[in-house]
Protein backbone atom coordinates (compact mmCIF):
# COMPACT_ATOMS: atom_id res chain seq x y z
CA UNK A 1 0.00 0.00 0.00
CA UNK A 2 2.89 2.17 0.04
CA UNK A 3 2.60 5.28 -2.43
CA UNK A 4 -1.12 4.81 -2.38
CA UNK A 5 -3.12 8.25 -2.91
CA UNK A 6 -6.91 8.12 -3.95
CA UNK A 7 -8.26 11.69 -4.86
CA UNK A 8 -11.88 12.73 -5.42
CA UNK A 9 -12.82 15.95 -7.36
CA UNK A 10 -16.52 16.97 -7.28
CA UNK A 11 -18.18 16.95 -11.02
CA UNK A 12 -21.64 17.31 -12.25
CA UNK A 13 -23.45 14.00 -13.63
CA UNK A 14 -25.15 15.27 -16.79
CA UNK A 15 -25.01 11.76 -18.23
CA UNK A 16 -28.95 11.56 -17.93
CA UNK A 17 -31.00 12.99 -21.03
CA UNK A 18 -33.60 13.46 -18.00
CA UNK A 19 -32.61 17.19 -16.30
CA UNK A 20 -34.14 16.13 -12.75
CA UNK A 21 -32.04 13.23 -12.32
CA UNK A 22 -28.22 15.36 -12.97
CA UNK A 23 -26.85 15.63 -10.13
CA UNK A 24 -23.51 16.64 -8.31
CA UNK A 25 -21.13 13.89 -8.76
CA UNK A 26 -17.78 12.61 -8.42
CA UNK A 27 -14.79 11.09 -10.02
CA UNK A 28 -12.32 9.09 -8.21
CA UNK A 29 -9.05 8.96 -9.03
CA UNK A 30 -6.24 6.18 -7.89
CA UNK A 31 -2.33 6.62 -7.32
CA UNK A 32 0.18 3.74 -6.22
CA UNK A 33 3.38 5.65 -7.03
CA UNK A 34 3.11 8.81 -3.95
CA UNK A 35 0.69 10.66 -6.95
CA UNK A 36 3.41 10.69 -9.91
CA UNK A 37 0.45 8.91 -12.29
CA UNK A 38 -3.15 8.80 -11.48
CA UNK A 39 -5.91 6.24 -13.07
CA UNK A 40 -9.44 7.05 -12.94
CA UNK A 41 -10.80 3.95 -11.22
CA UNK A 42 -14.50 3.76 -12.63
CA UNK A 43 -16.79 4.79 -15.36
CA UNK A 44 -18.72 7.28 -15.23
CA UNK A 45 -19.57 8.95 -11.65
CA UNK A 46 -19.01 7.90 -8.45
CA UNK A 47 -22.71 9.19 -7.14
CA UNK A 48 -21.50 11.31 -3.69
CA UNK A 49 -24.48 13.57 -5.11
CA UNK A 50 -22.60 16.84 -2.83
CA UNK A 51 -19.21 18.51 -2.99
CA UNK A 52 -17.83 21.75 -0.60
CA UNK A 53 -16.30 20.06 2.59
CA UNK A 54 -18.30 16.61 1.60
CA UNK A 55 -16.84 13.64 -0.19
CA UNK A 56 -13.46 12.55 2.18
CA UNK A 57 -11.62 9.18 0.83
CA UNK A 58 -10.45 7.03 3.01
CA UNK A 59 -9.17 3.50 2.65
CA UNK A 60 -9.21 0.57 4.99
CA UNK A 61 -5.77 0.03 6.29
CA UNK A 62 -5.68 -3.02 6.17
CA UNK A 63 -7.04 -3.42 2.25
CA UNK A 64 -6.38 -1.09 -0.36
CA UNK A 65 -9.14 -1.77 -2.36
CA UNK A 66 -11.71 -1.35 0.60
CA UNK A 67 -12.78 2.82 0.02
CA UNK A 68 -15.10 4.43 1.87
CA UNK A 69 -15.89 7.56 0.37
CA UNK A 70 -18.74 10.31 1.99
CA UNK A 71 -21.60 12.30 -0.02
CA UNK A 72 -24.93 12.44 0.76
CA UNK A 73 -24.30 8.93 2.06
CA UNK A 74 -21.23 7.01 2.75
CA UNK A 75 -20.80 4.68 0.01
CA UNK A 76 -18.21 1.77 0.16
CA UNK A 77 -16.09 0.05 -3.14
CA UNK A 78 -14.81 -2.82 -2.33
CA UNK A 79 -12.69 -3.28 -5.77
CA UNK A 80 -10.46 -0.37 -5.62
CA UNK A 81 -12.97 2.43 -6.26
CA UNK A 82 -14.70 0.35 -9.51
CA UNK A 83 -17.93 0.00 -8.33
CA UNK A 84 -19.38 1.54 -5.19
CA UNK A 85 -21.96 -0.05 -2.59
CA UNK A 86 -24.87 2.27 -1.02
CA UNK A 87 -25.49 3.57 -4.87
CA UNK A 88 -28.81 2.83 -4.56
CA UNK A 89 -29.97 5.86 -2.47
CA UNK A 90 -30.88 3.62 0.54
CA UNK A 91 -27.75 2.40 2.55
CA UNK A 92 -24.23 0.14 1.93
CA UNK A 93 -26.59 -3.00 1.36
CA UNK A 94 -29.42 -1.47 -0.47
CA UNK A 95 -31.44 -1.32 2.14
CA UNK A 96 -31.95 1.41 5.16
CA UNK A 97 -28.87 1.59 7.13
CA UNK A 98 -29.16 -0.59 10.46
CA UNK A 99 -28.55 1.80 13.11
CA UNK A 100 -28.80 0.83 16.78
CA UNK A 101 -29.13 4.04 19.65
CA UNK A 102 -27.92 4.82 22.64
CA UNK A 103 -31.34 7.05 23.14
CA UNK A 104 -34.66 6.20 21.80
CA UNK A 105 -34.99 8.50 18.44
CA UNK A 106 -37.84 8.64 16.13
CA UNK A 107 -35.07 8.13 12.94
CA UNK A 108 -35.02 5.56 10.50
CA UNK A 109 -31.30 4.81 8.79
CA UNK A 110 -28.67 6.65 8.67
CA UNK A 111 -28.60 10.74 9.07
CA UNK A 112 -27.61 12.47 5.80
CA UNK A 113 -24.39 14.65 4.72
CA UNK A 114 -21.37 12.85 5.83
CA UNK A 115 -18.34 15.29 6.63
CA UNK A 116 -15.74 12.56 8.27
CA UNK A 117 -15.43 9.32 8.20
CA UNK A 118 -12.07 7.72 10.72
CA UNK A 119 -11.09 4.10 10.37
CA UNK A 120 -8.87 2.61 13.25
CA UNK A 121 -5.62 2.16 11.84
CA UNK A 122 -5.53 -0.46 14.74
CA UNK A 123 -9.08 -2.05 14.48
CA UNK A 124 -10.15 -1.72 10.32
CA UNK A 125 -13.34 -3.35 11.96
CA UNK A 126 -13.77 -0.13 13.95
CA UNK A 127 -15.20 2.93 11.87
CA UNK A 128 -16.72 6.30 12.71
CA UNK A 129 -18.65 8.42 11.00
CA UNK A 130 -19.46 11.81 11.70
CA UNK A 131 -22.62 13.26 9.70
CA UNK A 132 -24.98 16.41 10.55
CA UNK A 133 -27.24 14.06 12.49
CA UNK A 134 -23.51 13.16 14.75
CA UNK A 135 -21.66 10.88 15.31
CA UNK A 136 -22.19 7.17 14.44
CA UNK A 137 -19.77 4.07 15.35
CA UNK A 138 -19.24 0.85 13.67
CA UNK A 139 -17.56 -2.52 14.75
CA UNK A 140 -18.22 -4.23 11.73
CA UNK A 141 -17.01 -2.39 8.77
CA UNK A 142 -19.63 0.14 7.99
CA UNK A 143 -22.51 -2.76 7.86
CA UNK A 144 -24.36 -1.66 11.28
CA UNK A 145 -23.92 1.43 13.07
CA UNK A 146 -24.02 2.38 16.96
CA UNK A 147 -25.48 6.31 17.00
CA UNK A 148 -23.87 7.74 19.88
CA UNK A 149 -26.86 10.36 20.74
CA UNK A 150 -25.70 11.22 24.07
CA UNK A 151 -23.75 13.69 22.98
CA UNK A 152 -25.35 17.10 24.00
CA UNK A 153 -24.32 19.08 20.71
CA UNK A 154 -27.90 20.59 19.47
CA UNK A 155 -27.71 23.21 16.96
CA UNK A 156 -30.86 25.17 17.80
CA UNK A 157 -32.21 28.42 16.21
CA UNK A 158 -35.46 29.42 18.68
CA UNK A 159 -37.22 28.65 21.68
CA UNK A 160 -40.20 29.32 22.97
CA UNK A 161 -41.45 28.14 26.40
CA UNK A 162 -44.51 27.82 27.65
CA UNK A 163 -46.71 27.76 31.10
CA UNK A 164 -47.40 24.34 31.39
CA UNK A 165 -46.08 22.40 34.84
CA UNK A 166 -43.06 21.90 34.84
CA UNK A 167 -42.95 24.79 31.11
CA UNK A 168 -42.07 23.10 28.09
CA UNK A 169 -39.10 24.02 26.32
CA UNK A 170 -39.65 24.04 22.48
CA UNK A 171 -37.21 24.72 19.71
CA UNK A 172 -36.20 23.92 16.27
CA UNK A 173 -32.37 22.66 15.74
CA UNK A 174 -30.26 22.51 12.52
CA UNK A 175 -31.04 19.76 10.21
CA UNK A 176 -32.93 17.49 12.78
CA UNK A 177 -36.45 18.57 13.43
CA UNK A 178 -38.01 20.61 16.31
CA UNK A 179 -38.14 19.07 19.84
CA UNK A 180 -40.09 19.92 22.71
CA UNK A 181 -39.36 18.69 26.20
CA UNK A 182 -39.65 19.43 30.21
CA UNK A 183 -37.51 21.92 31.77
CA UNK A 184 -36.63 19.71 34.58
CA UNK A 185 -35.04 17.79 32.16
CA UNK A 186 -31.49 16.83 32.89
CA UNK A 187 -28.90 15.60 29.92
CA UNK A 188 -28.57 12.51 31.34
CA UNK A 189 -32.25 11.62 31.95
CA UNK A 190 -32.13 10.55 28.41
CA UNK A 191 -34.95 12.72 26.87
CA UNK A 192 -33.30 15.06 25.52
CA UNK A 193 -33.31 13.55 22.30
CA UNK A 194 -37.11 12.71 21.91
CA UNK A 195 -38.87 14.93 19.19
CA UNK B 1 -56.63 30.48 6.01
CA UNK B 2 -53.80 32.65 5.30
CA UNK B 3 -54.02 36.31 5.32
CA UNK B 4 -51.41 38.80 4.46
CA UNK B 5 -50.13 41.24 6.92
CA UNK B 6 -47.66 43.43 5.48
CA UNK B 7 -46.89 43.83 1.64
CA UNK B 8 -42.96 42.95 0.56
CA UNK B 9 -41.32 45.06 2.91
CA UNK B 10 -37.82 44.18 2.05
CA UNK B 11 -36.46 42.57 -0.91
CA UNK B 12 -34.54 39.57 1.02
CA UNK B 13 -37.06 38.50 3.71
CA UNK B 14 -37.14 39.00 7.03
CA UNK B 15 -35.56 37.73 9.91
CA UNK B 16 -37.16 38.79 12.95
CA UNK B 17 -40.48 39.22 14.20
CA UNK B 18 -42.30 40.17 17.55
CA UNK B 19 -45.53 41.34 19.23
CA UNK B 20 -45.58 43.83 22.03
CA UNK B 21 -47.05 41.82 25.38
CA UNK B 22 -49.00 45.16 26.19
CA UNK B 23 -51.06 45.43 22.70
CA UNK B 24 -50.83 43.22 20.13
CA UNK B 25 -52.00 45.63 17.43
CA UNK B 26 -48.11 46.48 18.05
CA UNK B 27 -45.69 44.44 15.80
CA UNK B 28 -41.94 44.73 14.78
CA UNK B 29 -40.25 43.16 11.98
CA UNK B 30 -36.67 43.29 11.10
CA UNK B 31 -34.15 42.02 8.14
CA UNK B 32 -30.95 41.22 7.12
CA UNK B 33 -29.02 44.53 6.68
CA UNK B 34 -30.71 46.97 9.01
CA UNK B 35 -34.34 46.99 8.28
CA UNK B 36 -36.70 47.37 10.53
CA UNK B 37 -40.47 48.00 9.85
CA UNK B 38 -43.19 49.05 12.78
CA UNK B 39 -47.03 48.96 12.81
CA UNK B 40 -49.39 49.95 15.70
CA UNK B 41 -52.38 48.91 13.65
CA UNK B 42 -51.53 45.05 13.55
CA UNK B 43 -50.28 45.65 9.82
CA UNK B 44 -52.24 47.48 8.53
CA UNK B 45 -50.04 49.94 8.00
CA UNK B 46 -46.50 49.58 8.35
CA UNK B 47 -42.96 52.09 8.92
CA UNK B 48 -39.49 52.06 8.16
CA UNK B 49 -37.74 52.24 11.34
CA UNK B 50 -34.12 51.76 10.85
CA UNK B 51 -32.88 55.32 10.86
CA UNK B 52 -29.73 55.31 12.78
CA UNK B 53 -29.29 51.20 13.18
CA UNK B 54 -26.19 49.62 11.63
CA UNK B 55 -26.73 47.64 8.73
CA UNK B 56 -26.58 43.96 10.21
CA UNK B 57 -28.53 41.38 10.15
CA UNK B 58 -31.46 41.60 12.66
CA UNK B 59 -31.48 38.40 15.12
CA UNK B 60 -33.61 39.66 17.47
CA UNK B 61 -36.65 42.02 18.64
CA UNK B 62 -37.98 42.69 22.05
CA UNK B 63 -40.95 44.50 22.55
CA UNK B 64 -40.96 45.79 26.01
CA UNK B 65 -43.07 44.16 28.46
CA UNK B 66 -42.97 47.27 30.64
CA UNK B 67 -43.09 50.16 28.60
CA UNK B 68 -45.12 50.01 25.12
CA UNK B 69 -43.20 52.20 23.17
CA UNK B 70 -40.06 50.36 24.14
CA UNK B 71 -38.32 48.36 21.22
CA UNK B 72 -35.30 46.09 21.64
CA UNK B 73 -33.36 45.45 18.54
CA UNK B 74 -30.27 43.07 18.70
CA UNK B 75 -28.43 42.87 15.38
CA UNK B 76 -24.96 40.77 14.29
CA UNK B 77 -22.37 41.18 11.87
CA UNK B 78 -21.04 37.80 11.97
CA UNK B 79 -21.86 37.56 8.65
CA UNK B 80 -18.70 40.08 7.42
CA UNK B 81 -16.33 39.31 10.39
CA UNK B 82 -17.40 42.71 12.10
CA UNK B 83 -18.01 40.94 15.76
CA UNK B 84 -19.61 43.95 17.49
CA UNK B 85 -22.13 43.90 19.99
CA UNK B 86 -24.93 46.00 18.00
CA UNK B 87 -27.94 46.17 20.77
CA UNK B 88 -30.03 49.11 20.40
CA UNK B 89 -33.42 50.05 22.57
CA UNK B 90 -35.64 52.93 21.32
CA UNK B 91 -38.28 54.59 23.98
CA UNK B 92 -40.57 55.92 21.39
CA UNK B 93 -41.22 53.10 18.95
CA UNK B 94 -38.65 53.11 16.46
CA UNK B 95 -38.37 56.72 16.06
CA UNK B 96 -34.85 56.65 17.24
CA UNK B 97 -32.32 54.32 18.86
CA UNK B 98 -29.24 54.23 21.51
CA UNK B 99 -26.38 51.77 21.64
CA UNK B 100 -26.94 49.89 24.92
CA UNK B 101 -23.51 47.53 24.18
CA UNK B 102 -22.06 49.95 27.14
CA UNK B 103 -19.75 47.74 28.53
CA UNK B 104 -20.05 44.44 26.46
CA UNK B 105 -16.95 42.41 25.01
CA UNK B 106 -16.86 42.63 21.54
CA UNK B 107 -18.83 39.54 20.59
CA UNK B 108 -21.22 39.36 18.07
CA UNK B 109 -25.08 39.79 19.87
CA UNK B 110 -27.99 37.27 19.35
CA UNK B 111 -30.19 37.65 21.59
CA UNK B 112 -31.87 39.68 24.25
CA UNK B 113 -34.44 39.21 27.09
CA UNK B 114 -36.30 40.88 29.53
CA UNK B 115 -37.65 39.89 33.09
CA UNK B 116 -41.19 41.12 33.14
CA UNK B 117 -41.02 40.97 37.31
CA UNK B 118 -37.89 42.97 37.39
CA UNK B 119 -37.68 46.15 36.09
CA UNK B 120 -34.37 46.61 34.52
CA UNK B 121 -33.35 43.40 34.79
CA UNK B 122 -31.69 42.50 31.06
CA UNK B 123 -30.23 39.71 29.70
CA UNK B 124 -27.67 39.28 26.32
CA UNK B 125 -27.22 36.65 24.49
CA UNK B 126 -23.65 36.79 22.06
CA UNK B 127 -21.68 34.18 20.32
CA UNK B 128 -19.84 33.31 23.40
CA UNK B 129 -22.03 33.72 26.50
CA UNK B 130 -24.25 35.30 28.51
CA UNK B 131 -24.70 38.58 30.00
CA UNK B 132 -26.97 40.07 32.69
CA UNK B 133 -27.57 43.88 33.53
CA UNK B 134 -29.50 45.03 36.34
CA UNK B 135 -29.62 48.57 35.91
CA UNK B 136 -31.43 48.71 32.41
CA UNK B 137 -28.39 48.57 30.36
CA UNK B 138 -25.85 51.00 32.30
CA UNK B 139 -23.40 48.20 32.61
CA UNK B 140 -23.50 44.85 31.63
CA UNK B 141 -21.39 41.49 33.71
CA UNK B 142 -21.17 37.92 32.69
CA UNK B 143 -23.10 35.04 33.32
CA UNK B 144 -20.84 32.88 31.64
CA UNK B 145 -19.02 31.13 34.69
CA UNK B 146 -21.15 27.20 34.17
CA UNK B 147 -21.62 27.63 30.84
CA UNK B 148 -19.74 26.04 28.34
CA UNK B 149 -18.89 29.01 25.61
CA UNK B 150 -20.73 28.28 23.10
CA UNK B 151 -22.89 30.63 20.74
CA UNK B 152 -25.71 31.65 22.35
CA UNK B 153 -28.59 31.89 19.96
CA UNK B 154 -32.12 32.50 22.12
CA UNK B 155 -32.59 33.40 25.09
CA UNK B 156 -35.91 33.44 27.03
CA UNK B 157 -36.85 33.98 30.59
CA UNK B 158 -40.01 32.12 32.19
CA UNK B 159 -41.25 34.80 34.38
CA UNK B 160 -43.51 32.14 36.77
CA UNK B 161 -40.34 30.02 37.55
CA UNK B 162 -37.49 32.46 37.31
CA UNK B 163 -35.75 30.80 35.10
CA UNK B 164 -33.61 31.98 32.06
CA UNK B 165 -33.15 29.49 28.74
CA UNK B 166 -30.45 29.93 26.96
CA UNK B 167 -30.31 28.08 23.26
CA UNK B 168 -26.72 27.19 22.21
CA UNK B 169 -25.97 26.58 18.64
CA UNK B 170 -23.99 23.39 19.33
CA UNK B 171 -24.55 22.10 22.98
CA UNK B 172 -28.11 22.29 23.53
CA UNK B 173 -30.05 24.06 26.09
CA UNK B 174 -29.04 25.59 29.29
CA UNK B 175 -31.26 26.73 32.21
CA UNK B 176 -30.30 29.22 34.97
CA UNK B 177 -32.17 29.85 38.21
CA UNK B 178 -32.28 34.01 38.30
CA UNK B 179 -34.68 34.45 41.46
CA UNK B 180 -31.34 35.55 43.15
CA UNK B 181 -30.55 37.58 40.92
CA UNK B 182 -33.98 39.18 41.07
CA UNK B 183 -33.75 39.43 44.51
CA UNK B 184 -30.44 41.17 44.22
CA UNK B 185 -32.01 44.04 42.04
CA UNK B 186 -34.97 44.28 44.43
CA UNK B 187 -33.25 45.28 47.32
Amino acid sequence: MKGLVFSSRLMADRSSPDLARRRNASVLFRSDDHGDTWNRTHEGYVPTYIGWDFCDVRVAPDDADRVYVGGTRLIISSDGGKTFQGEGGFGINQKIDEVFRLHPHRGIGMHLDVHDIWIDPENPERVILGNDGGLFVSWDRAQTWLHLNNLPIAEFYRIFLDDQQPFQIWGGTQDNASFEGPSTARHQDGRVDQP
Amino acid sequence: MEESISPDLTEKGLLALAESPLDPQRLVAGGGQGEVFTTSDGGKTWKGAGAGLPGKTVRDIVLSVHRPDRVFVVLSGSNDSDSTSWIFRSDDFGNSWNSISANLPPESANALAEDSKTPGLLFVGTDLGVYVSTNNAGGWESLCQTLPTAPVVDLEVQDRDGALVAATHGLGIFLLDIEPIRKSVRK
